[in-house]
């Protein structure tokens, strides 16, 4: 069922480490990952960060499972990278595999370089799916909005930026379970979304499309109702239920990643750089 | 056609350690020309089940059999592929709320969407003489809607399309999961009376209900469900006038009946209002009489 | 006291279609009002015209005194008026919990403090405590819907209008829901407006309100509809199971034609009653 594809985005209660961080912090310093990651280059700064990654799991207690599982959605992205990558790189190389016309040429390094872009990706996945798996939508759109909240400055509307990226995640599940159940419906009248050619198998998806945008529709305004109702009028004089404190977890993580920087910088200095 | 099913056994996770069971050693025949009706708790594997019924769910474990259609997708069953459309255009599956599978720009274009789907190489007149039969099944006047756009009908005109929409390719078996949810009272009558009256020929109505009293008005056999087993099958009467199935309210007659019983006062008859009043007139008048 | 006041309100969806037609109604503060109709009676316009989330095309819609029409009471009325719709899964704003029923408080300005202890009751009072750090997702139709009235409680409203809240659900959903709204009316005195086609969720009410094509057909006590057969068919109504054979046995003189007979209980005591007589 695409309901249990769906792992990412979807957060996992309990208790942890991990959990009871800042959203602000976390975000901030997946950001800082995220750059860390390139600024890998060789074999042993991979090791640095994925020690990183399986560090932040462990004190997740979220199961390795399902941060494993928010990597089998981008399968495909992945696996069109790393192609790309094997026929199309353009550095230096030593030993050819396989050379078709000018542009087309499989090399060692061409091999090499693929195989880390697969590796970043999935660090970057993975990693992102730590963070939306131990932060509740509420906590990462707030966290979102205080730190974009200079941007107020300049009349962006950060409030509703984050209100509409929470509802979004809100909704993924119960649109997701709403799409299985179309589907059903349409495969029992003949419907078939498996089989033939790419083009008809994109237009197959109409009979499930429409009446999903139908019903987001009817959502949405049903929705607009109960936020009226509820005396939603914009971000001007509303409170807020849940504060967000820096505590000495959100140090400890810091710490951590200030660990795993140096690390990086130094290995990259000190082994032969791959890429 | 005959629904045969033997140990059916199913799970999401078939593959777990200690798999858990949505569906578990379910044995049950429905057969031709049976109104026939399902009820348990949400979660109980009814939906589950049913979903079986025109393979959208491959069998796992046991067997079913659909007339002389063997659902076991192994591949010794070599039959299995090759006459899976023609199952789904004979066993006809009508969701929870219908009405929100509807897709085309035109009445027509939703209904024919089925029959087109099973049957490619049908002519046009041929292709609107069943779509127009369909529509007019279901109480439609064809030649007011077939043009309208769906999502212009009211909510009842709209989970009637949708019936048609499934009626359309003349399925033997029906079935349908909790037809008359959201419905208000009159269409809710409106709607049981069409299914009464689609129980022509050979075809058999299965649907799936929480509400007893509904079941007993309805059905003739009942089968209860819970944590994904089959924990009673028989007539409403066979089911519910014995000991209080547990975690289950029991329908509004039964309970008069047995609370009538422990008072000396023993009816024979059915779990259906018109039946019960007659059979309370009756036996107070003998009594009256006496 | 007078809490609403409809004075011969039209509404309409589209023009010259009226959803409601000249309707004139007045609740009381602390009654428990069962609005009943077929779909497209124009029952769920009337809730929404209580609450100002649409406006009158002509008449006054009042809700303490206050005109729904006037844009600066609309919030104040809103405050006072809570309302629980038909789908529990859209009416959800946060995915845990806890987050949504704060949504309300968080609107109207509340204090953090006080958020946490409106939270506290709203849980206490709908029984719904033990999913206060749950996500809704995983909860059955009938705990999401009561977890919605937890997120209007939490606003403390003075009314609770629920626009068909419990035809989505199971029959165990929709008792717990009932349960819950039954309580809050006589425990809190909270006025109770419930738009509903389920003629059993009526027996409770005060008073029953029939609409029929855009406007009131008739109202009363749960007795007097109840004894009007053939007016509620006319409106496309049932009566309650109980109700419907009690009545017919009455007609045969076996129970007693004055008698009370509205619930599966009644109508067995009545029953046991007639056979015992003999």
């Amino acid at each position: 069922m695409l309901k249990n594809n769906l792992s990412f985005g979807q957060y996992y209660q309990t208790k942890s480490f991990i959990h009871s961080m800042d959203a602000r912090i976390k975000i901030l310093l997946l950001i800082a990952y995220f750059i860390t990651i390139f600024l890998v280059k060789n074999f042993w700064g991979f090791l640095a960060c994925g020690a990183f990654l399986v560090l932040s799991v462990a004190f997740s207690k979220v199961p390795p499972l399902s941060v494993l599982k928010s990597l089998k959605g981008i399968i495909f992205l992945i696996l069109f990278t790393v192609l790309l990558n094997v026929f199309f790189y353009g550095g230096e190389y030593e030993v050819v595999y396989f050379k078709l016309g000018n542009f087309l040429l499989v090399s060692d390094a061409s091999l090499k370089f693929a195989g880390f872009m697969a590796l970043r990706l999935s660090m970057l996945i993975a990693g992102s799916s730590v963070l939306t798996l131990t932060t509740t939508p509420v906590e990462l759109t707030d966290g979102i909005e205080s730190l974009l909240y200079p941007l107020k400055l300049i009349k962006f509307p950060v409030h509703e930026l984050a209100l509409i990226m929470s509802i979004a995640l809100r909704f993924i599940p119960t649109l997701a379970e709403e799409a299985d159940r179309i589907m059903c419906a349409q495969k029992a009248r003949g419907g078939d979304f498996e089989s033939g050619s790419f083009i008809s198998r994109v237009k197959a998806m109409i009979p499930i499309l429409i009446p999903l945008l139908v019903s987001s529709f009817r959502r949405a305004e049903e929705l607009g109702d109960a936020m009226d109702a509820r005396c939603y009028s914009g971000s001007k004089g509303r409170t807020r239920y849940k504060k967000m404190k820096l505590s000495y977890r959100d140090l400890v993580g810091a710490l951590v990643y200030g660990a795993l920087l140096t690390a990086v910088i130094l290995l990259n200095a000190t082994f032969i750089n791959v890429i | 056609m005959r629904i045969f099913c033997k140990n059916l056994s199913f799970s999401y996770s078939p593959k777990a350690k200690n798999p858990v069971y949505a569906v578990e050693n379910l044995s049950l025949t429905v057969e031709e020309g049976e109104f026939f009706g399902i009820i348990g708790h949400t979660g109980s594997g009814k939906s589950t089940f049913i979903q079986h019924l025109n393979a959208l769910i491959p069998l796992q474990e046991g067997q079913l059999f659909i007339g002389d259609f063997d659902l076991n997708p192994s591949k010794d069953n070599k039959e299995y592929k090759k006459r899976l459309k023609e199952l789904r255009s004979k066993v006809g599956m009508v969701f929870q709320y219908p009405e929100y599978q509807l897709f085309a720009e035109s009445v027509f274009e939703d209904v024919a969407f089925g029959l087109r789907n099973f049957f490619p190489t049908l002519s046009a007149e041929e292709v609107s003489k069943r779509v127009q039969y369909a529509i007019e099944l279901v109480g439609l006047n064809y030649f007011e809607v077939k043009d309208k756009s769906p999502f212009d009908l009211s909510g009842g005109q709209k989970r009637r399309v949708a019936i048609a929409g499934v009626l359309v390719t003349e399925p033997e078996v029906l079935v349908l999961d909790e037809p008359v949810a959201g419905l208000d009272p009159q269409g809710k009558k409106e709607l049981m009376d069409l299914l009464h009256s689609l129980m022509t020929g050979k075809r058999t109505i299965i649907i799936v209900s929480h509400d007893m009293d509904e079941v007993c008005e309805n059905c003739s056999r009942i089968a209860v469900m819970q944590r994904g087993k089959i924990i009673k099958t028989g007539t409403p009467e066979e089911v519910f006038n014995g000991e209080q199935i547990e975690n289950l309210s029991s329908p509004l007659i039964a309970n008069l009946k047995k609370s009538l019983e422990a008072n000396g006062v023993d009816l024979n008859c059915k779990l259906t209002a018109d039946d019960f009043i007659n059979a309370v007139s009756e036996e107070y008048l003998k009594r009256t009489n006496k | 006291m007078q809490a609403i006041k409809l004075d011969n309100v039209t509404f309409e969806y589209e023009e010259g279609i009226f959803a409601v037609n000249g309707i004139s109604l007045e609740i009381n503060q602390g009654e428990y009002i069962a609005v009943v109709g077929r779909n497209g009676s124009g029952k769920s316009t009337v809730a929404k015209l209580i609450n100002g989330l649409i406006s009158p095309k002509s008449g006054s819609v009042t809700v303490f005194g206050m005109d729904t029409k006037g844009k600066k009471d609309i919030f104040e009325i809103r405050k006072r008026v809570g309302m629980v719709f038909q789908n529990p899964d859209n009416q959800m704003v946060a995915t845990i919990v806890e987050d949504d029923i704060a949504f309300g408080p968080e609107n109207i300005g509340v204090q953090r403090e006080e958020i946490a202890r409106r939270i506290d009751f709203a849980l206490k009072a709908t029984n719904t405590e033990e999913f206060r750090h749950r996500p809704a997702s995983q909860l059955s139709g009938g705990q999401k819907q009561r977890v919605a009235i937890a997120g209007v409680l939490a606003i403390k409203p003075q009314i609770l209008i629920l626009d068909e809240a419990t035809s989505m659900l199971d029959p165990k959903g929709r008792a717990e829901v009932n349960e819950v709204i039954r309580r809050l009316n006589k425990e809190e005195g909270i006025t109770v407006i419930t738009v509903t086609h389920y003629m059993e969720e009526a027996f409770e009410a005060d008073k029953i309100i029939v609409m029929k094509g855009g406007d009131v057909a008739f109202a009363g006590t749960p007795e007097e509809v109840f004894s009007c057969e053939k007016e509620l068919e006319e409106c496309g109504l049932a009566l309650p199971r109980a109700t419907y054979i009690g009545n017919r046995l009455k007609e045969k003189n076996i129970i007693d034609k004055n008698a009370k007979c509205f619930t599966a209980k009644d109508l067995e005591v009545l029953l046991c009653e007639s056979f015992a007589k003999i």
